[in-house]
């Protein structure tokens, strides 16, 4: 196995260079980063980059030599090379600007992706970070998924009777609140704690509390045997959270045998070989 | 282009599809104006940018936006927090460069291909993928349709799990066509439509499927605005009744 990041090509001597953003957050990348991209692609590469579904960015037909040359470089600007072979994959997180964020999950990418860079594990391994039940960067198809999930209660405000909080698009996806004359109620047994509904409400009838992560494993992509992940647990906050998914990592390495994926162990052990 | 007063003013002349409703980051703080985020790709197609559109994008986002860009899982990037008035001239900037608004909304997302330097590709599918988008791209559907090009079965572009997902399966020629795939609340991977020998034949296949999901798709049940899409009119209609012309 090859240095991390460093993927050979077609071409003997020249190698593609996969490149991910370390800081200040690994799902978005700086204006500074974007202008070392761009500096490195015209001179080592051939003034292209890929930018592919884990958001990292390929740098192609670069002469192997000078790897160690933009390594530096890379770092200089919080960025380094990784996310190729059996080494973790970058850890990904939806968009912290979007609306139907319950809670936007790229501080713990961030966390994870720099704690855990350099891991080796028994095959490839996809965390997926999300911040709704829409999920996405996949969380639903990748060896570790993680959605975060809002709990919604009524609080004192006068509801307006908008209706915001049924219609689509930022309105209940699971029929879960009722508008009535008296004002609006929720099925606490329908929800699924996506927390649209907060976001939705211009009055404030509707408002969040505890922000839980439900981690889900086992699921994969690929053609031919695509499997989708499993709920194990819920963590209760962001610490927890990146305690529970370096747990995992570490019962997978113990696990697995010869290349199995998560989702293997899964078909082979049960879930119950994962309940930490 | 309009001129008004000696002062070239720059109206918009594209559809506004990649400008999205935005709030703003909570660890950031921008006052002020309502902004917005926007998601933009490459025209014509392209699954690399180029060192020239990175470098406009390091412009825009240190002029208009917050100096960050965001790298979404369908090769877009977002830029978040436009202000609303400075959209016109961000966008201005970006044409020039050759990145468009799009891939957003209920429309045909950007095109996904793999990179044609990989060393596993039975063969390359940029070429596929800039004609599909050339007919496709940005087009006014029922709701939102991926389509992604695999160059191997490995599937690194997530075919498996688009609506619309083609997989080279053999180096002289033969892709696989997949449809019905689906992720996010509920995962659906999408079913095997049929083999095809040519490109032509892939052209023609998406052709035909994206026309019977404008004519098919009705409203989800138990909703008002909300369409059904390409998988629940597969599931609704059955595989075979899709695909007959109507």
């Amino acid at each position: 196995m090859g240095p991390n990041g460093v993927i050979q090509s077609k071409v003997k001597g020249r190698v593609t260079l996969r490149v991910r953003s370390l800081k200040p957050h690994t799902s978005e990348m700086t204006a500074l980063q974007l202008g070392v991209l761009a500096d490195i692609a015209d001179s080592y590469g051939s003034g292209m980059v890929h930018i592919t579904p884990r958001q990292s960015v390929e740098i192609p037909h670069i002469d192997g030599s000078s790897v160690g040359e933009i390594t530096a470089l890379l770092e200089r600007a919080g960025l380094a090379p990784g996310s190729s072979d059996n080494y973790l994959r970058n850890v990904i997180a939806c968009s912290r600007w979007c609306l139907y964020n319950a809670a936007p999950l790229s501080t713990a990418a961030q966390k994870l992706n720099s704690m855990l860079q350099s891991l080796r594990l028994p095959a490839k391994t996809n965390i997926s970070l999300s911040g709704c039940d829409f999920s996405c960067v996949r969380s639903r198809t990748s060896d570790i998924g993680v959605i975060s999930r809002q709990e919604v209660y009524i609080t004192g405000n006068k509801c307006k009777k908008c209706s915001l909080c049924l219609k689509p698009p930022l309105g209940c996806q699971v029929d879960a609140i009722t508008l009535t004359d008296d004002g609006v109620s929720i099925d606490q047994h329908k929800c699924v704690r996506c927390g649209f509904c907060v976001n939705a409400c211009p009055p404030g009838t509707i408002a969040g509390k505890r922000v839980s992560y439900d981690v889900l494993i086992g699921g994969k992509g690929g053609v031919n045997t695509p499997r989708e992940a499993v709920y194990l647990t819920t963590a209760d906050n962001e610490d927890e959270l990146v305690a529970t998914v370096g747990r995992l990592l570490d019962t997978y390495t113990r696990l697995a045998r010869e290349s199995e994926r998560i989702g293997d162990i899964v078909n082979r052990a049960g879930l119950e070989a994962f309940i930490l | 282009m309009t001129e008004t007063g000696g002062n070239e003013k720059f109206t918009l002349e594209m559809p506004k599809v990649g400008i999205i409703r935005g709030v703003q980051a909570k660890d950031i703080e921008v006052t002020g104006q309502k902004t917005v985020n926007l998601r933009v790709c490459a025209r014509p197609y392209s699954n690399v940018y180029t060192s020239g559109q990175l470098r406009a994008l390091k412009h825009v986002i240190e002029t208009f936006g917050s100096g960050l860009v965001h790298l979404s899982p369908r090769h877009n990037l977002e830029i978040p927090e436009i202000a609303q008035n400075h959209v016109d001239s961000a966008l201005k900037e970006l044409y020039t460069a050759g990145l468009f608004p799009g891939g957003a909304g209920t429309s045909v997302r950007n095109i996904f291909t793999c990179p044609q330097w990989c060393t596993k590709a039975l063969r390359q599918v940029r070429e596929l993928g800039l004609m599909v988008s050339r007919n496709f791209a940005d087009m006014d559907m029922p709701n939102k349709v991926t389509v992604s090009f695999a160059g191997c079965p490995n599937g690194c572009s997530r075919p498996e799990t688009c609506d619309i997902g083609i997989i080279a399966t053999d180096s002289s020629g033969g892709f696989s066509v997949l449809i019905g795939g689906k992720e996010g609340m509920n995962v659906r991977f999408a079913a095997l439509l049929t083999e095809c020998a040519s490109e032509f034949e892939v052209i023609e296949i998406i052709d035909t499927v994206i026309n019977n999901y404008r004519n098919k798709a009705r409203l989800r049940p138990g909703s008002e605005r909300k369409k059904e899409r390409l998988a629940e009119v597969i599931d609704r209609l059955g595989l075979n009744e899709f695909m007959q012309k109507g």
